[in-house]
């Protein structure tokens, strides 16, 4: 194991480096001033779970099992390490670039193993923060705890991930050595990608039981309801219960023999976790890196059929963008997954009744000016979440120089990725349609309209996206994820679009002033000049800028 | 017909200059090389004939065209295989050959023609329903090739075109290129293999550091210089 520092020394910066350009989407040091901004953006969430375990805390107190709330909080954070570690696991081990100058270095496998599992480590240990550090603090301060609280609530917090990283490394271990998964990363992606998707709904399902503050009846009522199942997992993951026990307010005496029995675990549990590499990971990596061809012979007849056909430039284009953002998940679960994902987390809420709309006879409003006007808005709103027209250009990526050397002028190249992306928006108009049918708002002028301005708007969000993306695109990425999730054009098209937004219900308010019987129809001549006014700047721009960047 | 008249290009906002003040004229009917070591500039030289990167002074014309000026009708004249083939990897090599057909405007009868005649010629027929993500550099390098070959363009411009090659695709491909210059076409590659260049080509060039500083048929080459082979006084002349 003497190798595993030197690995780890290499692991970490790459990992560091890596991340930051991720988080802060710079190579530049600067990217380090957005880091605080970063941290920033959790405090909501921090504040959140302090003020649910205060809560939970006194509640546990006054039936005397205040200790409760520790269990709870590092269950929750194993078991959020256990179920993130597998897909963390599997990715950092079977799919990492660096595996291909590992493999063939004087090394054992439970030495990359290892090295891999403490870049991991360090990872989880950001991912459970927020969740198990306001527990122990909140319980630290407000219970009678004695002098070794503080350096076993520091050393039990390093060493809580590493048991479920164990389950996860040693289950993903097997899992790749049984299965052809590691021959297919896009499957891995779509699994990868579901599971955030499930998650994020469940959240949702479950927060509209979350109404108001946590009182103690609410506790007491949790603690009945939901003890046998944290009980049950803390079963699994004895740590937690071992943790909880060297924690707990009382004589140290007490306290002393679970911590030694925790970190006793905790090593054993490593031991295992690099019996299991030597076993079978090389033996998992080697089961296969190359995709499998389709072994399918082409015939001189289907080969002349094939070929026999011509297409325009335009249409050609237009084929290429649709084949490479459908054909790669990471590219379509990015660019589709928000924009139906939000109607879907509004949907859950009126359909399970907590935002009932029944209380409002929104059938009322569908003959007024502005409902179609609304629909509209709802709908640029929507494409504006599509990440599809910001990483048109950045997903070319290596690629890009046959966009490059084709003599099609950049703009026509342009004009087939709006195209391309108004496929996507058209699917906005039809969520939209069919909420409009829900809410009692379909009429024949609201859905006409609705057509209209959405199609207009969806070009108008293509056009937007492109801008953006054609001014500063990220062409240089070795990993699809770093085109769209690296990528902040698309945060910077949204605030783009919203400008916009604001421009054109300016016109339309004046519009509305000035003329009202030629509203609509003169909001949709608005818009078409709006489309058109951006295809002129954004197609003379990617005449200008095809030519300027460098690969 | 290719014309670079004292093109400079520089990197790192003009702190390493990649190309200084070079001069070429490549005529139809020659098969050009143009040898350098690793980081001399040909790959920049190249990638500004073929339009990928814009020349900081001076003007490249391809085929009587200004690549900076007429960029799509220089990019019509000529057919462009990289060192490094990335294509879409998504797409099969059919579909692939099929979409640069279509954007270069290649009609029904000569596509299908030349896919069949080249993918054959290459070994790579049975590998055209195939994803991209699955060939070998070798066989994306082959794809690229036909590509470019399809079009059947005046120029051709070959970055290491060898690289990656098994031998018979490789002397499928010298066969190739003497074909085609014999149609009085013009055809300008770099090669680290200095006995294909000696073999094949009219004139040659070697640059280093971003000048040209040889540049003449084998026989012209040899003057003055106390080698014999092209190895040889690429030696002598890169030592300098």
């Amino acid at each position: 194991m003497r190798n595993v520092w030197p690995l780890l020394r290499v692991q970490l910066i790459h990992t560091w480096r890596s991340s930051l350009e991720r988080m802060t989407g710079t190579r530049s040091r600067m990217g380090l001033l957005l880091l605080p901004l970063l941290v920033l953006a959790f405090v909501p969430l921090i504040v959140m779970f302090v003020g649910a375990f205060i809560a939970l805390y006194w509640g546990l107190n006054q039936i005397g099992q205040a200790h409760y709330m520790l269990t709870v909080a590092l269950t929750a954070g194993q078991l959020l390490c256990l179920v993130f570690g597998v897909l963390y696991v599997i990715s950092v081990f079977y799919f990492g670039k660096d595996l291909r100058f590992l493999i063939p270095l004087p090394l054992r496998p439970g030495e990359i193993a290892m090295a891999k599992l403490m870049t991991i480590l360090l990872g989880e240990y950001m991912t459970m923060a927020p969740l198990v550090l306001p527990a122990l603090a909140v319980y630290g301060i407000l219970a009678d705890v004695g002098p070794l609280y503080v350096p076993f609530a520091v050393l039990i917090y390093l060493m809580l991930p590493v048991f479920p990283l164990v389950l996860s490394g040693l289950f993903s271990l097997l899992l790749m050595r049984i299965t052809a998964f590691r021959r297919n990363r896009d499957l891995f992606r779509v699994f990868g990608a579901l599971i955030g998707i499930g998650l994020a709904i469940a959240i949702q399902f479950l927060t509209r039981f979350q109404q108001g503050a946590l009182h103690v009846e609410d506790v007491q009522r949790f603690v009945e309801q939901q003890q046998p199942l944290v009980q049950g997992v803390a079963r699994w993951l004895v740590t937690s219960t071992w943790g909880t026990q060297a924690l707990q307010a009382g004589s140290p005496a007490l306290g002393i023999p679970a911590f030694l029995l925790f970190t006793g675990f905790v090593a054993a549990s490593l031991a295992l976790f690099i019996i299991g590499a030597e076993r079978f990971f090389f033996a998992g990596l080697l089961s296969g890196d190359e995709r499998a061809s389709a072994a399918r012979r082409i015939s001189r007849s289907e080969l002349a059929e094939r070929t026999g056909r011509a297409q325009s430039p335009l249409r050609a284009l237009f084929l290429r963008e649709l084949r490479l953002l459908n054909r790669n998940p990471t590219f379509l679960l990015a660019g589709v997954a928000t924009p139906l994902l939000i109607p879907l987390f509004i949907a859950i809420p009126m359909a399970t009744g907590n935002l009932t709309v029944e209380g409002f006879d929104l059938s009322g409003t569908a003959h007024l000016p502005w409902t179609p006007v609304v629909l509209v808005a709802i709908v640029f709103g929507l494409n504006s979440t599509s990440a599809v027209p910001s990483s048109a250009v950045s997903r070319e990526g290596p690629w890009f120089w046959i966009s490059q050397s084709l003599p099609v002028a950049p703009r026509v190249q342009i004009h087939a990725k709006v195209l391309h992306s108004l496929v996507f928006n058209a699917l906005n108009v039809i969520i939209v349609a069919a909420g409009a049918v829900w809410l009692g708002l379909a009429t024949p002028r609201n859905l006409l309209f609705l057509l209209a301005g959405g199609l207009l708007v969806g070009a108008l969000a293509g056009y937007i996206g492109l801008l953006i993306d054609v001014l500063k695109p990220t062409l240089h990425w070795t990993d699809p994820q770093q085109a769209m999730k690296g990528n902040i054009n698309s945060l910077i098209a949204m605030l783009a679009n919203l400008v916009v937004t604001g421009v054109t219900a300016g016109a339309a308010a004046l519009l509305y002033l000035a003329a009202r019987p030629f509203f609509l129809p003169g909001l949709l001549i608005v818009l078409a000049l709006e489309v058109w006014g951006m295809a002129q700047v954004v197609g003379a721009l990617a005449d200008v800028r095809y030519t300027q960047y460098e690969l | 017909m290719i014309e670079l008249l004292n093109v400079s290009k520089s990197y790192g906002g003009g702190t390493k200059k990649a190309v200084d003040n070079l001069s070429l004229t490549i005529r139809p009917g020659e098969i050009f090389g143009f040898l350098g070591p690793n980081g001399a500039g040909k790959t920049t030289t190249i990638k500004m004939i073929v339009g990928l990167l814009r020349p900081d002074t001076g003007t490249v014309r391809v085929g009587g065209y200004d690549v900076v000026r007429q960029p799509l009708e220089a990019k019509r004249q000529l057919a462009y295989v990289p060192d490094t083939p990335e294509v879409y990897d998504r797409l099969t090599g059919l579909e692939y050959l099929n979409f640069i057909a279509d954007v270069y405007g290649v009609s029904p009868r000569e596509r299908q023609e030349r896919i069949s005649r080249f993918a054959d010629a290459f070994n790579l027929t049975n590998a055209l329903l195939d994803r991209v993500d699955s060939y070998s550099h070798g066989m994306q390098q082959k794809l690229v090739l036909i590509s470019a070959l399809m079009r059947n363009p005046p120029v051709w411009v070959l970055d290491e075109p060898m690289v990656g090659l098994d031998p018979r695709s490789a002397h499928q491909l010298k066969e190739l290129m003497v074909e085609h210059t014999r149609q009085n076409r013009t055809l300008f590659f770099s090669t680290h293999v200095l006995e294909v260049a000696e073999r094949l080509c009219d004139r040659v060039a070697i640059i280093d550091k971003g000048r040209i500083i040889a540049c003449g048929t084998l026989d012209e080459l040899r003057r003055g210089q106390t080698g014999e082979t092209l190895e040889s006084i690429f030696l002598e002349l890169t030592e300098q």
